[in-house]
C-alpha cells in the first residue's frame, strides 16, 4: 500500500511521538516530513482531524483500558478471595480520581464527522466504569453488599466490551499493551513498514 | 509409570522471537522459534490444564501482523490430538496472567481455575500507576481479568496465596513471587517415588535457563534466567533452584513449555495442522498419543 501524506502524518503522530509531545501539534500541515511525503496543500482537512482525534483519543483509550484492569482486579479479589476488606483499600478512591481525570480528557476530544460511534464506545466504557465505582461505594456502605458486587461485574463486562469495539491497532489502541512485550519485534515491525493503511473506517 | 500422563500441546508459534527475551543477556544473538503451548495432565479421574493459551478471535490478526504469531488452533482442535475436548477439563492452573496463558478461559466451561492472589493484586497495583510506569503492566489484557470476574462469580476461580499441596492428589502449586510476573507459579506433579515433574510456566523458557553454559566462570552449567521479567532475575534463579530440588536436580524433569527442543528429549509428533504434541510421561494403562 502506498504511503499517503495523511497516513504518514498519522504514523508519526501515534508511533513516533507520545500523545503529549510538543512536536505533534507543531507538525500539523506544513512540517518537513509532511512535505517530504507529498504536497501540504493537498492534505485534506479531514485526515488532519482524524489524526488529531487519534492522538487525543489514544491516551483516553489507554486510561480506560488500565482502569478496567484495575477495578476488575479488585472485583476478582472481592469475589474469589471473599475479601470485603478490598472495599476499604485506597485503590478505590485512586480509581475514582483517575476516572474523573479521564472524564476531563474525554470531554476535551474533538470528534470529526464519522467517528462519533468510536467516541461513543469510549464514552460508554467510561460511564460504565463510573457505575462500577458507584456500586463499590454502595457495597461499602451497606450490609447486604453482594448484589452491588454482582452488578459491578456486569458493568465492567460492558465497559470491556465497549473497549474492544473501540480498539484500533493501527491507532495504538489495543487491549494488550505490547509496546514493550517484545521490544525487538516491535522495532522490526516498524522497520518493515508498520501498518500504513487507513486509520479508521469512516463508514464508507 | 505413574498416576498421571502429561502432554505438552502446541497451539501456535512465533518463528522468530528475539533470543534475549528467553535468555537473560543474549543481546544481539538473533531469534529463536517460540512455540506457544499449554500442558495437559490426565489421571486420577481428572483432566487438568496448565494454562489455556489465548483467544484468536480477540488477538489473532493483531498478533499475526505485529509479531508473526502463526498457525493458531483452537483448544477443541489441539486437545483432540490426545483424545479429549475442552469440556473434559475440570481443573486449570494459571501460571501467570499474560494473555498467551490466561487469554482463553471461555473455552473451558466446566473447569475450576487456580491462580495466585498476588498475580491479581499486583497487576491491579501496576494498572493504577502513572502512565510513565506503564512498562510494569506489559502483556496483560484487562479483558482476561474481566473474564476472571465472571469466573469468580460462578465460583470457578480460586485465588491462592503461596504454595498449596495436593490441589489434585499428588499435584502441588508453588509460587515464584516477583519473578517473570508478580505472582507466577509452577505446577509439580508427584507421580510416585522419584517420578516427579515440574511444569514451569514461563519461569523457564528454554533448556539454557537451567543448563546454561558455565564456561565463563569455570563450571559445567549454571542457571541463566529468562530475559523477560517484571520481577527480578534473582528471584527466577531462586525459583529454578527450588524446582530443580523438587526433581532431584534431574534437569529433564523441569518442563519449559516454550522450548522447541522438547522433541529432542521426549517422544513427539507433528499433527496434520503442523503443531507438535510432546509426550512427557504416561500413566499406568494410558496409551501413547505420539506413536
Amino acid at each position: 500500500m502506498t504511503r499517503t501524506p495523511d497516513n504518514a502524518f498519522f504514523a508519526r503522530a501515534v508511533t513516533i511521538h507520545r500523545y503529549d509531545c510538543e512536536a505533534v501539534p507543531a507538525s500539523h500541515g506544513t512540517d518537513a516530513a509532511t512535505t517530504r511525503d507529498g504536497p501540504a496543500e493537498g492534505l485534506p482537512d479531514r485526515s488532519e482531524a482524524v489524526a488529531a482525534y487519534a492522538v487525543s483519543a489514544r491516551p483516553v483509550y489507554d486510561g480506560i483500558r488500565r482502569l478496567i484492569g484495575h477495578v476488575a482486579g479488585l472485583l476478582v479479589l472481592v469475589e474469589a478471595g471473599g475479601r470485603r476488606d478490598v472495599l476499604d483499600l485506597p485503590d478505590l478512591p485512586a480509581a475514582r480520581e483517575r476516572w474523573r481525570e479521564l472524564e476531563g480528557r474525554l470531554h476535551a476530544i474533538g470528534v470529526p464527522h464519522g467517528l462519533e460511534a468510536h467516541f461513543g464506545q469510549l464514552a460508554t466504557a467510561h460511564a460504565a466504569i463510573g457505575e462500577v465505582l458507584d456500586e463499590f461505594a454502595a457495597a461499602r456502605r451497606q450490609r447486604q453488599w453482594q448484589h452491588h458486587i454482582d452488578r459491578a461485574g456486569e458493568r465492567i463486562t460492558l465497559a470491556y466490551s465497549c473497549l474492544q469495539s473501540a480498539s484500533e491497532p493501527r491507532a495504538g489502541m489495543t487491549p494488550v499493551d505490547f509496546n514493550h512485550a517484545c521490544c525487538s519485534c516491535a522495532q522490526r515491525w516498524l522497520q518493515e513498514g508498520g501498518n500504513n493503511g487507513s486509520v479508521f473506517n469512516m463508514g464508507a | 509409570m505413574g498416576q498421571y500422563s502429561i502432554w505438552v500441546l502446541e497451539y501456535s508459534y512465533v518463528k522468530n522471537y528475539h533470543k534475549s527475551g528467553v535468555l537473560y543477556g543474549a543481546h544481539n544473538e538473533g531469534y529463536v522459534k517460540l512455540p506457544y503451548c499449554y500442558a495437559l495432565i490426565k489421571g486420577n479421574g481428572h483432566v487438568a490444564m496448565v494454562d489455556v493459551g489465548y483467544n484468536n478471535k480477540d488477538y489473532g490478526k493483531h498478533l499475526g501482523d505485529k509479531f508473526g504469531v502463526e498457525n493458531w488452533r483452537s483448544p477443541e482442535n489441539v486437545l483432540s490430538e490426545v483424545g479429549l475436548s475442552p469440556k473434559d477439563v475440570d481443573t486449570v492452573f494459571i501460571t501467570h496472567a499474560h494473555f498467551d496463558h490466561f487469554g482463553n478461559v471461555e473455552s473451558f466451561p466446566d473447569a475450576t481455575f487456580y491462580i495466585q492472589e498476588r498475580e491479581i493484586s499486583k497487576w491491579v497495583w501496576a494498572m493504577s500507576l502513572p502512565d510513565r510506569m506503564r512498562w510494569m503492566n506489559v502483556a496483560v489484557d484487562p479483558g482476561d481479568i474481566v473474564r476472571g470476574v465472571d469466573l469468580a462469580r460462578q465460583k470457578r476461580l480460586v485465588t491462592i496465596d503461596g504454595a498449596k499441596e495436593d490441589v489434585l492428589p499428588g499435584v502441588d502449586l508453588h509460587a515464584a513471587f516477583d519473578s517473570h510476573t508478580y505472582g507466577s507459579m509452577w505446577v509439580t506433579v508427584r507421580n510416585g517415588g522419584a517420578d516427579t515433574w515440574v511444569l514451569a510456566g514461563d519461569l523457564v523458557y528454554v533448556f539454557e535457563n537451567i543448563e546454561g553454559s558455565g564456561a565463563a566462570v569455570d563450571v559445567e552449567t549454571l542457571y541463566v534466567p529468562v530475559g523477560l521479567a517484571v520481577g527480578s532475575q534473582t528471584n527466577l534463579v531462586l525459583a529454578t533452584e527450588e524446582m530443580m530440588k523438587q526433581v532431584g536436580y534431574e534437569a529433564k524433569r523441569v518442563i519449559p513449555i516454550h522450548e522447541e527442543r522438547l522433541k529432542d528429549r521426549f517422544p513427539s509428533r507433528i499433527t496434520k495442522e503442523g503443531l507438535r504434541v510432546t509426550e512427557i510421561c504416561l500413566a499406568d494403562g494410558e496409551k501413547s498419543r505420539v506413536s
